[in-house]
This record gives structure tokens, sequence and C-alpha cells, in this order.
């Protein structure tokens, strides 16, 4: 056992000369779990982030444990890297790690999900309220399209997990705008991000209601459970355009959802700039580590022109600045762009 | 016993065993004859154990040999044993029963017969219970249902079955270790006469481990006595009175004056 | 003698006899409690009652169902298999990036349970051969597999797979869905397995006491063994169904199927001490989850609910096992 801890030891030793001695930056990056296809292009994206800046990185996986992000990071501190990025696998318990790096002097970011204990110095992540508002505002177009102008309709709403607050953003969003049309009902189910449990529960509310107008989902791994079920209950799937075809949309932006619109099984989805996070965040890291807090985005709007995830907005919160980069939808016209990210290999990017 | 029942089922002849720097056997013979019930006595740990063992395949001796019907042979398992008919009955019933199985499922354990339908082997419920309850009834074993879980069963019903079992069929030597131990006074008189009616309708050689000399003295035709892992005495009970086997077990020439019935 | 025998029994027996219709009882407890739960969904659940609802029922059940079979089988060996989830998610994924590069359905399907079948026998070995605990055992492949299959793809999902692929998980014969026949069928084979051939019953008798079973010539470690092979090989058969459901493989498919398929298992009786419990009433312990969730996706309950209800069905099966222990007791 001790002998493998030396081992260890000698390694990191090594690691650091080597990289001390070529002068290089080293970034830590905490990742909550690669599992799904969404956090790992968060994390590709920040890796591309740090070699268009010369920086090196360091990536670490908590693997969905709160406890091991603790850990990961006071690892990461440990190996002496110059600024620690984290994308919390708990909003919470994550403000002790954020307070631990600053007592060591490394500043603490986050992508993705915001902190509710401590503080960050920058956080980067989509604006989840506006783009269940925006997904919204498309479905009750679609509605009004159906029923000549009226707003009214049954939704089935396919939540993620109720407790996280990237499942309440995209709830309340697409809530606040629903109930302004009295005749738009909304069934939420919670589908825990399992694709077999989005399947069971299109599949029983369907049966029960037969009546459903549209499906709103918080994940794209939902939508061949959706889509399936609806195929079990109905025989047949209705594509896009034709009668009787049920309203599909949500948001992610991966290629598979992008398949999927392609071939006209469902009608949209609100793009979130994953790879775009990390991009966007490496040279304000780097900035700051060269002249401090001026550095930052001011509160107030970032425009940046040619990109769809701007105009972002950035805000000062209790617990640090926070940046909501914009999201994007997309339907049939649009999803052939080769501007999205979903459209690009990970591996041309590289 | 007369000559023609003379015959040496089971011989072992020099027969040794350590464990680790343990000496459990030191050179033993002991051989079983026909149609007899045969005693092993001693202290804990004076090797009487041991030599079942070995006799019922569950470890091979470190040298010595072992000859059945004048023939000699090797166990690699306590399977090479059961085919030449030799078995055992453990002292613990809970390492031999499954006990939240039904009665003729242990009865059959490792034994189950089948038959063939549409050229699969399928159970032949039917059969095993029909045997189970024959076996049952003509040892004259009290168990109402062959379907009852052995669970249910009292310590001298499980010694019965566990007994009915092994000899349910191709039996030559039955090895019985410690059959009474944890039975009480009239549960042990049953299996004591199980015992005996065995040698006399079956023809059956029965070894027998036990401490209780009484017991001992009242089923058995001959005791072997082991103390150290060596045999110090091989008796007719006829021939020996219970103060002498005693003096052998603990190895003293002073018999004590109430003889000691118990020696565990 | 004979006398003397019955004396000392016939006492008992009134009270034996008494003792098995409780504990028979306790055998159908889960299909009362199922007759229950339908009674009062089909009062108070709108849409619960109908036809096409019940065959939703038996749609969440054809996964979770085949899972269970596997899983019943080595609970029954004294055992348990935590891997089975991640055995799902690596076949499925294997599975779908086989079918994509263009190899016929037929022989990627034969790949998939040949590959199962090879990680059950690999928990086998590490439990009967290399002497690990079961927990340990497959706690390694549980980890380990899933590991795999996301390293394999990198948290992608796999999509748009051959339609003849599909037709186990999402086809229908005569409107009756295929998922359902199959995981039906499976049950009615496994149960002829266990109480109509000896394997079933050196399953059983291993389960219930190992060191009695070697002495009584069982090969325990054969027997074990060839229950994770079938354990991985239904696994393997659930990556199928699943794969084929969604016309989609991630690695993240079957998460929660550990849980669920261990705990269908237990609130059907099957004991976790081995030896005890049977098929049919482990498919009561899946059809009841089934009704739940269903009901849950009909009725506007807090989806936490599911497990609390979960958790107390746990406890009283397990209270019931150990009361059925003590009624079976000789005392």
């Amino acid at each position: 056992m001790r002998k493998s801890y030396l081992i260890i030891l000698f390694l990191v030793a090594l690691l650091l000369t080597t990289a001390y001695a070529q002068g290089q930056l080293i970034f830590g990056y905490s990742a909550p779990g690669l599992g799904d296809e969404g956090q790992l292009n968060i994390q590709k994206g920040f890796e591309i982030g740090c070699k268009e800046n010369g920086v090196k990185s360091i990536t670490t996986n908590a693997q969905l444990d709160p406890e091991k992000q603790l850990r990961d990071i006071e690892t990461l501190i440990a190996r002496g890297v110059k600024a620690i990025c984290a994308v919390p696998v708990d909003s919470k318990t994550i403000g002790r790690a954020a307070e631990e790096a600053m007592k060591a002097g490394i500043p603490f970011f986050t992508i993705d999900r915001g902190v509710l204990e401590g503080r960050t110095v920058l956080t980067v992540m989509a604006d989840n309220y506006d783009a269940a508002a925006q997904a919204a505002q498309h479905l009750v177009g679609f509605l009004k399209g159906k029923y000549n102008g009226l707003a009214k309709g049954k939704v089935l709403e396919i939540m993620g997990n109720p407790a996280q607050d990237v499942a309440q953003l995209r709830h309340q969003g697409f809530i606040d705008v629903i109930s302004k049309y009295s005749g738009i009902k909304v069934i939420s189910k919670a589908g825990y991000w399992d694709a077999d449990k989005a399947y069971k529960i299109t599949l029983d509310v369907l049966t029960s209601n037969p009546d459903i107008d549209a499906v709103y989902f918080h994940a794209d791994m939902y939508i061949p459970g959706i889509v399936e079920a609806i195929k079990a209950v109905k025989g047949v799937f209705k594509k896009v355009g034709e009668d009787g075809h049920i309203f599909i949309l949500g948001i992610d932006g991966n290629p598979m959802a992008l398949d999927y619109i392609r071939k006209g099984y469902i009608d949209g989805d609100m793009v979130q700039p994953l790879r775009e996070y990390g991009k966007f965040l490496v040279p304000y890291i780097k900035a700051y580590l060269e002249k401090g807090e001026e550095a930052l985005p001011k509160p107030g709007i970032i425009e940046k022109k040619g990109s769809h995830y701007f105009p972002a907005v950035v805000e000062e919160t209790p617990h640090g600045r926070v940046v909501k980069l914009k999201t994007y939808y997309v339907d049939m016209n649009s999803v052939n762009d080769p501007t999205l990210w979903g459209n690009i290999p990970l591996k041309k990017e590289k | 016993m007369n000559d023609e029942e003379n015959v040496k089922v089971v011989e072992m002849i020099g027969i040794s065993k350590k464990f680790g720097e343990v000496i459990a056997l030191r050179s033993v013979d002991f051989c079983v004859y026909k149609n007899e019930i045969v005693a092993l006595v001693g202290d804990n740990g004076a090797g009487k154990s041991t030599l079942v063992k070995i006799l019922s395949g569950v470890f091979p001796p470190d040298s010595g040999k072992i000859f059945f019907m004048g023939k000699e042979v090797t166990f690699r398992s306590p399977r090479d044993a059961m085919k030449l008919g030799i078995r055992t009955v453990h002292q613990k019933m809970e390492e031999i029963l499954a006990l939240n199985q039904t009665v003729t499922s242990n009865m059959f354990m490792g034994e189950e017969k089948t038959k063939k339908w549409l050229g699969f082997n399928f159970l032949d419920k039917k059969f095993m219970m029909r045997e189970t309850q024959r076996v049952l009834s003509e040892m004259k074993i009290n168990i109402p249902l062959p379907q009852q879980l052995v669970g249910g069963l009292s310590g001298g019903q499980r010694q019965a079955l566990a007994i009915a079992r092994a000899i349910r069929q191709n039996v030559r030597v039955l090895i019985l270790d410690e059959p009474t131990s944890a039975l009480g006074v009239r549960e042990s008189r049953q299996v004591l006469k199980l015992i005996k009616d065995l040698r006399d309708s079956r023809g059956i050689s029965i070894v027998i481990i036990s401490h209780d000399l009484e017991e001992v003295f009242n089923v058995a035709d001959r005791i072997v006595v082991f103390r150290k892992g060596q045999k110090v005495g091989e008796k007719f009970v006829s021939s020996v009175s219970k103060d002498e086997i005693v003096a052998m077990i603990v190895g003293a020439d002073i018999i004590s004056e109430n003889g000691g019935m118990d020696v565990g | 003698m004979e006398k003397e025998f019955s004396n000392l029994y016939e006492a008992k027996d009134d009270h034996l006899y008494r003792r098995r219709k409780i504990v028979l009882l306790i055998d159908w407890f889960i299909w009362i409690v199922i007759g229950i739960f339908i009674l009062l969904g089909s009062m108070f659940v709108p849409g619960f009652g109908s036809i096409a609802n019940f065959r939703n029922v038996l749609l969440h059940s054809s996964i979770l169902g085949i899972l269970t079979i596997g899983e019943t089988l080595t609970l029954l060996t004294g055992n348990f298999d935590l891997s089975i989830g991640s055995v799902l998610a690596f076949v499925g994924v294997v599975g779908a990036l086989i079918a994509k590069v263009g190899v016929p359905s037929i022989i990627t399907i034969i790949i998939m349970i040949f590959l199962g079948a090879g990680m059950g026998f690999l928990n086998g070995l590490l439990i009967r051969k290399v002497k690990l605990n079961a927990f340990i055992a497959t706690l390694i492949t549980m980890l380990g597999w899933r590991r795999a299959a996301m390293g394999i793809v990198e948290g992608r999902t796999i999509w748009n797979l051959p339609k003849d692929l599909c037709f186990l998980g999402s086809g229908d014969i005569g409107g009756f869905p295929v998922q359902i026949i199959i995981m039906l069928g499976l049950f009615v084979f496994f149960h002829i397995v266990l109480t109509q051939t000896k394997f079933g019953r050196h399953i059983y008798i291993s389960g219930d006491n190992q060191q009695a079973a070697y002495n009584a010539g069982i090969d325990v470690d054969k027997v074990v063994i060839l229950v994770f092979v079938l354990s991985g090989t239904l696994s393997a058969f659930s990556g199928l169904l699943m794969v084929g459901r969604l016309d989609a493989a991630s690695p993240t498919f079957g998460s929660d199927s550990l849980f669920e398929a261990m705990s269908a298992g237990i609130i059907g009786g099957v004991s976790l001490q081995g030896g005890v419990g049977n098929l049919l009433m482990a498919l009561g312990g899946v059809i009841l989850l089934s009704v739940i969730s269903n009901m849950l996706n009909l009725y506007g309950v807090s989806p936490y609910w599911a497990t609390t209800v979960r958790a107390i069905l746990l406890l009283i099966a397990v209270l019931l096992d150990l009361l059925k222990r003590r009624l079976t007791r000789y005392e």
C-alpha cells in the first residue's frame, strides 16, 4: 500500500517538474461524471479551449459522487494547478471545495451549473430558464397552428431529476410561459434522466390521455423512449407535418436529436452551447491570472457576432459572477447548420 | 462370528495423516468385517474422525493402503467412496440436510431420479415420493408427510432421515459419526434400535464413532480404541469390560472405582 | 416401537398442518397484494382499469421480468448478481455498434447472447474458482462493464438501428408485443427448469445448504457457475430487448435495473439467504413493481413516494420471510 503511494507521489512530482520546466500553465478540470454525452462535450470543449490557449489541463472524474469531487479538487490543489474549473455534482457541497481552492490561492470557476454555497470567480452556464421559455413559445406556436389560432391542448412534460436546479429551471421557464394560456394543460412527470423511464411515462400517459398534443422533454436522452412509446401506443408514428403528429421538442442539441429532427420525428430542440463553455471561459481564466478582477466580463450584455449563443447575460450574484449563454432553437430548417456542435464530430474538433 | 462372515469388507493398512505439524494418525491398521457393528472410541483428537474421513474419501492419507473386498482402492472424493457403497452420516446434521427443502428432496439429494419425456430428463417426482414413503415405513420411521420441510422435523426424525438416505441404495459400509450426540434419551434409543435392525435385516457393516460407552456396549460387536493417533486396542464386546476400555482410552493402568461411563 | 414413534409426534401433526396453511398464505402473499393494488387502482386511478393499460403494465414488466429471472436464480443459490444492469448496458452498446457496421442482425443477436453468457461465466469463475465473495466479484464486474461501455462510446448514444434487430424489443405478433411473449415464455421455461429438473433441484439445495450439497456429491461449483452464466445470458437478452424497445443504445441503460430486479425478487418472497422462493413469486414482485410505477405515471403522486412504497414492501417481505422460517422450524 505504502509503496503505491510513493509511486503516485513520484509520478505527480515528475508531472509537476516537467510542466514547470516547460513553463506551461496547468488548469484542473473536475468533471461530475463523464458518462453522458452532454458532460463529455463540456469536458472536450474545455480541453479544446485550453489547447487553443496553450494551457495544459488535468481532468478528474467524480463519478456523480459529491464526496469524491471534493477529494478530486483537493488532489488538483495538491498538484499545484493554477486554476480549477468544475461542473458541480452538487451545487451546495461544491461550496467547500471552492473555499479550499480560494484558501490555497487558486481561483475557482464552474461550468454548466452554478454554486449555491461559497463563491466562484466566474460561472458559465446556459440560460436554462430562458431555454425552457423559448421552447414553450415555440410549442404555443405549434398548438395555435393546429387549432386555428387557438392556444389550447394537452402537453406531457418529461422532467429530469426534480431535485436538481437544471430540471427546476427547465420546468419553471416552461410553465411560466404556458400558464399564460389557460387552454393548455400540462402533465409533468419526472424521468430522472433515464431513457427507459421516459418510454414508460409516455406509454402510460398516452394510453390514459389519447388526446395528448405535444411532448416537451428536459433532455435529449429521452427522445428514443418518447418516439418508440408513441409507436407502441398508436401503432404508427406520424412524422412532422403528417396528420395526427404529436409535437415533440425539448432541450440539449445532441447529434442524435439533430438526426431525429432531420428525419422528421421530432419538431425542434433548444441547443445548449456545450462545447462553447470551455472555449469561452479559458481566455477569461488566463486573463484573470494576469490582471485580476478587471479582466472578468462586467455585468450587462456581451455581444458576439455570428454566434448563436449570444447576446449573453452577465450577472453579479452573491455566489460570484455568472455568464448565461443563450440557447438556440433548431428545427427542420436550421438543422443542417454546420456550426452546430452536434454537427461537428468530436474527432474533427481535436 | 462364523467363518463365512469373517470376510474383511474394508482393510486399511499403515494409514498415517498429518495436518501441518500435528500428527493425526500414526500408521494405523483397521478393518471392517462383513455384517458387524464396529465402534471407534477414544478421546477427542485421538484420530477416529480422521480415520473415517479417509475411509469416506473426504481427504487422502499421507501414506498407507486401503483395500475394499480385497482390492486396493484410492478415493479422490467422497463420490468415489460412495460408488463402492461406503456411506457416511456426519455428526453434524446441519452439514448433510437442507432444512428448507422437503423430506423427499433430502432423501434423494444428489441422486435425484429422472425420467425421459420428449427427449428431456425430468424429475420423477412420483417415484421419489413413493420410494421415500416406502423407505421410511420399512425402517419404521415416523415422518408424516414426504413433502414436509426438513426444518420442521425433530432431531431424532432428522437423524433417522439421514440414516435412511444413506442406506437407501447400494450400501456396504455405513459410517455413523456420533449418531446420538444431539438426541434425547428416548430418541437415542430409537436410533440405536434402527442401527441394530440394519445389521440384522440388511447385512450392512456399520462403523460407529461414539463417546458413550453405555451405547457402545449396547450396540457394537467389536470395539477399536484410539489414543493420540494410534490404535491402542481392539476387543470383542463379549470379551472385554467397560473399565478395560476406559483404561485404554485414558492410557492408565489403574481403573477408577465407578468405571466412568462417559468419556467425553 | 412403532407405537412409541406415533405417540411422540401425533400431537404435533395437527399443529403442523395449521402452520403449513399459514406458510402457504405467505407464499402467495404477493399475489394478494397485487389483487388489492389492482382493485384500488381500478377504483381510484383514472385510466388504470383499461385493457390497453394492462398491456402497458406488462410492457413495464418485460425487461424487469427477464432480469429478475436471472437475479432470482442467483438468489436461490445463496448469491446475488450486482452486475445485471451493467451487462445489459455493455451488451446493448456492443450489439448496437456491431449492428451499425452492417453485420446481419441474427449474427449480432448471437454475439450479444454469447457475450452475456461469457460475462456471467466470468462472475461464476470469480466467485467459485477465485473464491471471491459474490458481493465483491459482481461489484467489480458491475463497475467494470459500465465503465467499459462508457469508454467504448464515450458517453454517446447510438441510434437508428436495423429494424430486424429491434423486432424482439418493439415488434408485435398479431398485435401482441413480442417482448411480453418472450418474458412470459422465459418465466414458464425457467419455472419448469427449477421445479422439474435435477439442475433446478440442485440450485435449491446448493443455496439452502452448500455443505450438505457438496457432501451429497452435488457439484456446487458447476451449479453456481451455470446459474451465473444464465444470469448473464438473461441480462444480455434484456439488453437486446431494451435496445430494440428504444431503437437506441446508451451506456447509461439499466442504471436502476439492479435495484428493481432485486427488489422484485425479494418482495416476491425469494430469500436473500438462498434456497427459498420460486419464480411465480418473483413474477408477482415484478408485476407489483410495474403496477406501482404505472399507477404513479397515471396519478399525480410525487415520484419520491415510489421509492418509499418500495422500501415498505421490502421490509414487509423480509419480515414475512423471517416469520415463514420460524413457522417451518421444529421448536
